[in-house]
């Protein structure tokens, strides 16, 4: 499988806004004037570029019914952002990002951002803050800014899905993306403008990166690129990255590999250090686990509120994701075969935030109602991804035995 | 010369919903603006280097939250028993708190305005 050219291309994005956040980050800690903090992140998105020429992709053009497929639903997620987006987005966009952003924004005393102690969680990493300082600054309106943002990465889910999977099976591509982009719920959880669906969609792009590892070393970059800055984005980006990178193992830590793979991830990595070092305060969830760990992990009236909670949101929102992964699992234990590596991440990833819900420190019925949805929201880009890939592989195999056994 | 049509589309989608956005909010007016509103007339007062300690009344953790984003980067901070810093004190119009007026009691007011929702109060030991 090779990776389309216009998935490149999109795939610059979430890259340049990595290096944009980094080189932002590392301008305010060093006093840099934010003209030279914009040479610099030029000079290092340069590098980057220069670094990815003439990578191997597919420049399949598309006939004219998949391109206006495409067209329509970009549009289609535009004018539904406008309606389900509010000003200010949710209590977590202003409370937490856009504040974060604001402190940002000032070269001199940004860092009093983390003397803020009470109910802002100033631990967490800054790429989503520090492009919304970043192109704040820029175009003078912070809203708008965050809107657009936010809109982009939207739009930009169910594209990157339907150009990498329409040579595969254009009709289970055309249903992800109209499914996604015309699904209120997923676009309302988009639309409160925080950084989960950043994270779903960097993780998107790490998984599909991952895919095309065999094409070209320089993609196992790439996708580390990503993993990193799925880190530097979200605290549980810290978690998704390790499980990533133990179902890859072998693509990413071969020997062979190893370069290339610590070459993507080192920049967002060392950010990363720096600001948990160096500025944030500790996380919560972390730094309150001890000897009550122990009885949440025992207590069975835990996991039955929070696989309750999970079932329900699951059911509710994501019946017909549920019921492909669990016919695929199902298929799979018939053919006595191992599911779809994808398939296992996604399941292991919702295990393991499941068990985060277990030890949390804070009220777990109020946690479970303020944060479920927006996690399971970072997993389905790559949930519809990955479906998509298992159904279109399960029928051409299907397919393929059934004229291989009629000659 | 497709991809440069996507791209492109998805850029011109962008900047369309976004002055959509821009139209449908400037006619909209919700508490974070009323509050920003309000407190603008602080600019002389508060500054980004500023450490302002913050009491409202129960509960009011919303009220605490929209003054620091609004505040940002100033330091605003809840109010405790020793704080010596400059105290903002913001009253719903209709409940008056015994506990904000004792506050308020003791230290000198160097600005003080109010709105539609609340009266808001910059005070000195």
């Amino acid at each position: 499988m090779i990776m389309q050219k216009t998935t490149l291309y999109i795939l610059l994005w979430p890259l340049l806004l990595g290096i944009i956040s980094i080189a932002y980050f590392f301008g305010l800690t060093i006093g840099l004037p934010f003209i030279v903090s914009v040479i610099a992140l030029l000079m290092v998105f340069s590098g980057c570029i220069y670094l990815l020429r003439k990578l191997p992709t597919e420049d399949n053009t598309l006939s004219l019914l998949p391109l206006s497929l495409l067209l329509l639903a970009i549009s289609l997620v535009g004018q539904k952002f406008v309606l389900l987006s509010e000003k200010h987005g949710v209590w977590d966009t202003w409370a937490m990002w856009n504040m974060h952003a604001k402190y940002l924004m000032n070269s001199e005393y940004w860092a009093t951002l983390f003397k803020n102690t009470t109910a802002t969680h100033t631990d967490y990493p800054l790429l989503l803050p520090a492009n919304i300082a970043f192109f704040s600054r820029l175009s003078g309106n912070m809203l708008i800014t965050s809107y657009a943002f936010h809109l982009i990465i939207t739009i930009c889910i169910p594209v990157v899905i339907f150009l990498q999977t329409q040579n595969k099976n254009i009709l289970f591509s055309a249903i992800g993306l109209f499914w996604l982009s015309t699904n209120d719920y997923f676009l309302g959880i988009a639309a409160y403008q925080l950084a989960d669906n950043l994270t779903g969609f960097l993780l998107l792009c790490a998984i599909i990166c991952a895919d095309n590892a065999g094409a070209d070393k320089r993609y196992i970059s790439l996708c580390t690129a990503m993993l990193g800055l799925c880190m530097w984005t979200k605290n549980e980006g810290i978690l998704l990255s390790v499980l990533f990178i133990a179902f890859y193992y072998k693509p990413l830590l071969q020997k062979q590999h190893l370069k290339h793979s610590l070459a993507g991830i080192a920049l967002p990595l060392i950010a990363l250090l720096v600001l948990k070092l160096a500025y944030a305060p500790s996380n919560d969830i972390v730094s309150a686990q001890g000897c009550n760990t122990i009885q949440k992990l025992l207590s069975t009236q835990r996991y039955d509120v929070v696989y309750d909670a999970l079932k329900k949101l699951v059911l509710d929102n994501y019946y017909t994701l549920t019921c492909l992964i669990a016919l695929h699992i199902l298929i799979c234990i018939i053919m006595k075969r191992m599911p779809d590596r994808r398939v296992l991440f996604i399941l292991i990833v919702s295990l393991f935030y499941f068990m985060v819900y277990i030890i949390t420190p804070q009220d777990l019925e109020w946690h479970l109602f303020t944060s479920l949805n927006r996690l399971m929201h970072q997993l389905i880009p790559v949930t519809t991804y990955t479906l998509i890939m298992v159904y279109a592989d399960t029928i051409n195999f299907r397919f393929r035995k059934a004229f291989a056994s009629n000659p | 010369m497709k991809s440069a049509i996507i791209i492109l589309f998805i850029a011109i989608s962008a900047v369309i919903s976004s002055y959509y956005f821009s139209k449908r909010i400037n006619a909209q007016t919700d508490e974070i603006d009323v509050i920003e509103r309000s407190l603008s007339g602080t600019k002389t007062l508060i500054h980004s280097n500023s450490t302002i300690n913050f009491a409202g009344q129960k509960d009011m953790v919303q009220l605490f939250s929209i003054a620091r984003y609004v505040l940002a980067p100033a330091l605003i901070l809840r109010h405790t028993a020793d704080s010596k810093d400059t105290l903002l004190t913001i009253q719903k119009n209709d409940v008056s708190d015994s506990t904000i007026n004792t506050l308020e009691y003791n230290r000198q007011p160097i600005w003080r305005t109010s709105d539609s929702l609340y009266t808001y109060t910059l005070s000195v030991l």
